[in-house]
């Protein structure tokens, strides 16, 4: 297998995983919050 | 606007898919292709083209989750771009950090067969990972976002990021092998 190959049957996993990834964790959400971050409007987690 | 209705727009045929598309995935989508290119023009394009082939491939499509529908096609087009760029020697010098790791972990050769039973290893492997490193792993080797970023949207050091990467791809390596498989 190449780099290539890799990246595409990466780029096939589960997109709810995918989403989920950039979904702030729930520690990381807290702990950020006092800084005003990540922003509350969920479309703006990316 | 909802996903739904942006949805429908493209069905209808309707011009304002693609600047919904632009107002509510546009940054979402940037931030993928210029992870990877590191090139703002080339990211562009990259972009300009995931709109141009979402108008294409919907109907008949209908994507279960938007975000990471155009994300996928965003994410293709520029690793392609960046392999044409590299054969042509064009922003020579630069590799993706992330695709560097994958390089250490992958060797060999493999027939289709192979592929699609190591992408379903994947998925097994992957829903065995805790939440966090999931998305870490997932932040890292899908969007290529960079250990500052992850570390910060994790709440963790960027050391600790690095560790949990290099644990996972080997635990990746160690888990296709065990199966009779190598990456």
């Amino acid at each position: 297998m190449n780099i290539q190959n890799f990246c595409e049957i990466f780029g096939e996993i589960r997109e709810d995983y995918v989403l989920e990834a950039r979904k702030p964790t729930q520690k990381a959400f807290f702990q950020n919050w006092r800084i005003g971050w990540p922003p509350l409007h969920a479309s703006a987690w990316w | 606007m909802e996903d739904a209705e942006i949805i429908k727009l493209y069905f209808q045929r309707d011009e304002k898919a693609i600047t919904a598309t632009m107002e509510k995935y546009g940054g979402y989508c940037t931030a993928i292709a210029r992870n990877i290119l590191r090139d703002e023009e080339d990211a562009l394009e990259c972009v300009n083209d995931t709109y141009f082939k979402a108008w294409h491939t919907m109907p008949p499509q209908y994507p279960k989750i938007l975000a990471t529908f155009l994300g996928k096609i965003t994410r293709n087009l520029s690793i392609n771009r960046y392999l044409y760029n590299k054969a042509l020697k064009r922003g020579a010098g630069f590799t993706p950090a992330p695709l560097d790791e994958l390089a250490e972990i992958i060797s060999g050769d493999q027939t289709v067969d192979e592929a699609l039973d190591k992408a379903e290893l994947l998925r097994d492997f992957l829903s065995e990972l805790s939440r966090e490193k999931r998305g870490i792993f997932i932040c890292r080797y899908w969007y290529f976002d960079s250990v500052s970023e992850i570390a910060k949207r994790y709440d963790r050091s960027e050391n600790s990021v690095s560790v949990i990467l290099n644990r996972t791809r080997n635990k990746l390596k160690s888990y296709l092998e065990e199966r009779g498989f190598t990456l």
